[in-house]
């Protein structure tokens, strides 16, 4: 008998992220380097949003404008905690829940909208954002940025912020794991499959991809409030078109039809160019490298990438071609 | 069985290209720990930020390479001599990206892992505020080869940052002053600067700066950098029907088209840029038919009469990079400034650099000789002024000026 | 009446360079169903090999003009060949070869030719003067070519018999080929034909503007709206998009602040997707 391969599969990959989890938890006090430290916070961030983006893409539709909601999310807490005095705490929340009430709101004309049409008034979203940040420059510094943001920490070191990023990274990712594998979460795929077919049996799709649509915003509006909190500085070039250009890189690199697709795309395609900082002028070399070759050897991403092995062992090895069904039959 | 061939030959070059890039920074990361605070190898290491590659890096890698000709000089010269004993300069240079994250990355990467006490580099304003953010906690001195002139970017709440080159404000006053000898018939002045999140704060300033002249300067026309026409721009600028138009920060292009732009729709008056503009440069954007009346802050390789270090460097930096640029000098002297004053301090501790920084009496610089002040403009005395060179545009052909001295109270 | 002359006049040569910018984009666009992002990265390419060969090499400026094309050309055979056709039709994937196209064109001009402000001399020199309107000859030159090109584009597209076929392929790439036209070739055509538009762009841009290895990304935000803007499916619809977008950009700066006036032109751009996602002249093709 076959051994059903969901139940044999999912406990796998249980394994291997709590085990990720650990030897996370358990590195800063394995390794004092700070700058490993500040790429995996960066990291944890990143990945918040490009997890939301691939989240997003369940339903079908593929967000061009990912980056502009960070910088909406970061601007409206940056505004409440350095010019109102909010706490950065309670101002990051706050920064999501309004990102989230934004993109429900621009999300129903948008959910109108179809395909790469949907994809391209969203990416005009992301450069409208920006522009109209760039109008309130007395509050979001514009193009030369805004410093002095309030930290989340008042100490220096940059453990607590490494401890707060990964248990809020592990946080939203169980709630986008537990969202996409819940009812909802196949109502989604559904969606993306056949509109048509989804709505005949009863699903409102134009309603369930624009809550997809604001969730997945709402958790870039997090990641964005949660950069500021932690950079300190922000200057608009980390929320230009470029820069939703590198999110969803990171998405289709890492595969954009499994869950952890985003995770090791974002780790591989945020770390390696900052290890490489010696290769200096050739840095972004290196990251097209990285892009060409999972485009050419790898269809389904990097995290593809294990099955697509066992693939070829497989073929070599016990299969299922005729040859051996038959024979294994008799 | 090709394909198995072809992923491992590709992870390998990933791979290995991501091993050049850690050991590099490993093995300067060992030798600095044993170095460190001891003296075993005599190695002073300065961490340099610069724009390598991103947006304006075009524009502003001349910065770093000036650093390097100045490491490389002030090491053939003997280094620097602390109670006798001589050090070595050990340039750690890292891309900014044009990016706050990639820079935070670095600047964390140099102090932490590094063990830099000191960090030097970038003309960007968002960069220079991100470095300064980190340098500041740790006390570390940071030294910039340019100041916009606004209060978030260097002030009173940065006491461990220093300007090592004229900024903003500086080359405004000698412009001024050119204007005055020159074009005494001016009175009127159309501002034209880029609206990056600092123009109104730059507004406060150019006024002040202009009352100080007898000057009247409306706002400014601001322009994005966005922009890929200026037309609307001189429209702008030229609609308030003033005796000359001024270009600032924001970029070469952004000047050089505004002249053209002018000069095409028949604007015969002075057109003026207060940052460092090379004539050659405008030249080749503006043509030779709107390249009249103009001048800026800016020298080549072929500017007569160059103090004797200009000269040098301008003999290093010509066969190496094909030219000599204003902004090789910037990189240079913010390195220098800082070496000069740890000779003067004869010691490497931070405190005692500062104090340096702040109360050396002369500094020697490519232009000519450098003082520390800036109390009253910026309300702390650590930006180091010195002699700016000057070119204008007459007929088509660049004209050198000169070298005009600058104050900074 | 002078600043009214000047606008319109600033209007039409605006809108000239947005359209010959779009033009190669468009053309990807619509006919192969590319959403090629390198395109600024090809303009700026376009506009180096130009300059290499004029100011480098000191050839005559209209024979390197015309040699660049060719060379671009080869280039747009090069790219269909190697980056395109094995991955038509896989929007995902068309996505990460065109981003790693942008950082390798950029990055290899960077290190190539960086640190240096180039531009390319004026093509005419002088200004032409007829009654109210002024316009220098560059720009003039500028407009007649932006408008002779699209022209020539949309008379290629529906009156030859290689656009025709360009269109079958849009629109049913199995059909086409069971009529025996040679999908690679045409899409080889079609690539080439785009790098070429986005050489001669970025020559004349060069020419009119400057030089910097970074110059595609900002004018790659203004050809997707444009082309956006007037319609996936439609090569002459870029001329309104083209014209409209031009004159807002041309002519509102004038009155207001400049971030203001990009506010409202993104703003404007959207609400009308929002009414007619296929935007102006857009049709369905796939």
């Amino acid at each position: 008998m076959l051994k059903n391969p969901f139940v044999t599969g999912r406990n796998k990959t249980v394994y291997i992220y709590v085990g990720l989890v650990i030897v996370l938890l358990l590195f800063p006090l394995v390794v004092s380097s700070t700058f490993y430290i500040h790429i995996l916070i960066l990291s944890f961030i990143y990945v918040i949003a490009a997890g939301s983006l691939r989240l997003i893409s369940t339903s079908g539709q593929i967000s061009m404008g990912h980056a502009g909601f960070m910088g909406i999310g970061a601007y409206v807490s940056i505004y409440l905690s350095k010019f109102l005095g909010v706490s950065p705490w309670i101002s990051m929340a706050i920064a999501a829940l309004i990102t989230l009430i934004i993109a429900l709101i621009v999300g129903i004309p948008f959910a109108r909208l179809r395909g790469i049409y949907f994809t391209m008034i969203t990416l005009f979203f992301g450069l409208g954002a920006l522009s109209i940040e760039q109008l309130f420059s007395d509050y979001t510094g514009g193009y030369s940025g805004i410093a002095g943001i309030p930290a989340l920490f008042s100490t220096d070191s940059k453990i607590p912020y490494y401890y707060f990023f990964l248990i809020l990274v592990t946080v939203c990712l169980i709630i986008m794991f537990r969202l996409e594998h819940s009812r909802i979460g196949q109502t989604w795929k559904a969606v993306a499959q056949s509109y048509s077919v989804a709505s005949s049996i009863g699903i409102n799709e134009l309603q369930q991809r624009v809550l997809v649509f604001a969730i997945g915003c709402a958790f870039a509006g997090l990641a964005g409030a949660g950069l500021a909190h932690y950079s300190l500085v922000l200057s608009q070039s980390n929320f230009n078109l470029l820069a939703s250009m590198y999110l969803i890189v990171y998405v289709l690199v890492g595969g954009i039809a499994s869950f952890a697709g985003p995770i090791i795309g974002t780790a591989i395609l945020v770390m390696i160019p900052e290890m490489s900082r010696s290769l200096k002028d050739y840095v972004p070399l290196l990251f097209a490298a990285i892009m060409l070759i999972v485009l050419f050897t790898m269809p389904k991403g990097l995290a593809g990438l294990p099955a697509q092995v066992k693939g070829w062992f497989h073929r070599k090895n016990k299969g299922n071609t005729p040859k051996e069904v038959i024979n294994n039959a008799s | 069985m090709k394909r198995v061939v072809f992923i491992v030959l590709a992870m390998t070059m990933v791979i290995s290209l991501m091993v050049l890039g850690c050991s590099n920074s490993k093995t300067t990361a060992t030798s600095a720990a044993a170095t460190g605070s001891s003296s075993a190898e005599n190695v002073i290491l300065i961490g340099d930020i610069e724009h390598l590659t991103g947006v304006a890096s075009d524009q502003l890698k001349p910065i770093g390479d000036g650093v390097m000709i100045a490491q490389d000089y002030i090491n053939n010269k003997g280094g620097v001599v602390i109670n006798g004993k001589t050090y070595k300069l050990k340039v750690l240079q890292q891309d900014n990206k044009m990016s706050t994250d990639a820079t935070t990355a670095a600047v964390n990467s140099l102090i932490f892992d590094k063990k830099c006490n000191f960090i030097i580099g970038s003309m960007a304003t968002p960069i220079i505020k991100t470095i300064h953010t980190v340098t500041e906690a740790n006390k570390v001195i940071y030294i910039t080869c340019y100041n916009t002139g606004t209060a978030e970017e260097y002030g009173a709440q940065t006491p461990y940052q220093f300007v090592g080159f004229d900024g903003s404000l500086e080359i405004m006053r000698t412009s001024f002053d050119y204007l005055k000898k020159a074009y005494p018939e001016v009175k009127t002045i159309a501002s034209v600067n880029v609206d990056d999140g600092q123009l109104k704060e730059m507004d406060v300033h150019i006024q002040k700066l202009a009352a100080e002249y007898g000057y009247t300067i409306s706002e400014s026309v601001g322009w994005t950098h966005e922009t890929v026409d200026f037309t609307p721009t001189v429209q702008k600028a030229l609609a308030l029907n003033c005796d000359a138009i001024m270009t600032g920060n924001g970029s070469t292009e952004c000047s050089a088209q505004v002249l053209r732009i002018a000069r095409e729709m028949g604007y015969t008056k002075p057109i003026f840029a207060w940052n460092y503009a090379v004539g050659a440069d405008i030249l080749t954007i503006a043509g030779t038919q709107s390249s009249t009346n103009w001048f800026g802050h800016g020298m080549t390789a072929t500017t007569p009469n160059k103090p004797a270090l200009a000269q040098t460097i301008s003999d290093i930096a010509v066969p190496k990079y094909g030219k000599l640029d204003v902004l090789q000098l910037a990189g240079f002297t913010q390195l220098y400034y800082l070496t000069q004053a740890i000779e003067q301090a004869q010691s490497l501790d931070t405190a005692a650099v500062k104090t340096a920084l702040e109360t050396i009496q002369t500094v020697e610089t490519p232009l000519g000789t450098g003082k520390v002040g800036g109390l009253q403009t910026y309300g702390i005395a650590h930006s180091l002024y010195h002699p700016v060179p000057m070119n204008a545009l007459q007929d088509g052909k660049v004209v050198d000026l000169g070298f005009f001295e600058t104050t900074c109270p | 009446m002078e600043t009214a002359s000047t606008c319109i006049m600033n209007g039409l040569v605006t809108s000239a360079m947005y359209i010959l910018v779009s033009l190669g984009f468009a053309l990807l666009l619509s006919i192969m169903g590319i959403f090629n992002f390198a395109h600024g990265a090809i303009y700026m390419v376009g506009g180096f090999v130009t300059y290499g060969f004029s100011v480098a090499l000191g050839i005559n400026p209209w024979a390197s003009f015309v040699l660049s094309i060719i060379v671009m050309g080869l280039f747009g055979l090069f790219l269909e060949k190697f980056c395109f056709r094995p991955f038509m039709g896989n929007a995902n994937s068309m996505m990460i070869m065109s981003i790693a196209l942008i950082f390798i064109l950029e990055t290899g001009a960077n290190i190539w030719l960086g640190g240096w402000t180039r531009a390319l001399p004026s093509f005419i020199p002088g200004v032409l003067k007829a009654g109210f309107f002024s316009v220098t000859w560059e720009r003039f030159l500028t407009l007649i070519i932006g408008a002779v090109l699209l022209v020539l584009m949309t008379l290629l597209i529906n009156k030859t018999t290689i656009g025709q076929q360009m269109l079958a392929v849009a629109q049913d790439k199995t059909g086409a080929a069971l009529q025996g036209i040679n999908i690679n070739r045409t899409a080889a055509f079609a690539t080439a034909l785009a790098c070429m538009m986005a050489c001669v762009a970025g020559t004349l841009m060069a020419a009119l503007l400057s030089l910097n290895p970074y110059m595609g990304d900002s004018i790659l935000n203004k050809a997707i709206e444009v082309v956006i803007l007037s319609g996936i499916g439609s090569i002459g619809g870029v001329f309104f998009g083209g014209l409209i977008i031009g004159f807002l950009n041309a002519v509102l700066p004038v009155f207001i602040s400049s971030a203001l006036s990009e506010t409202i032109v993104l703003v404007i751009i959207m609400v009308i997707l929002l009414i007619r996602p296929k935007g102006l002249f857009g049709y369905e093709l796939f």
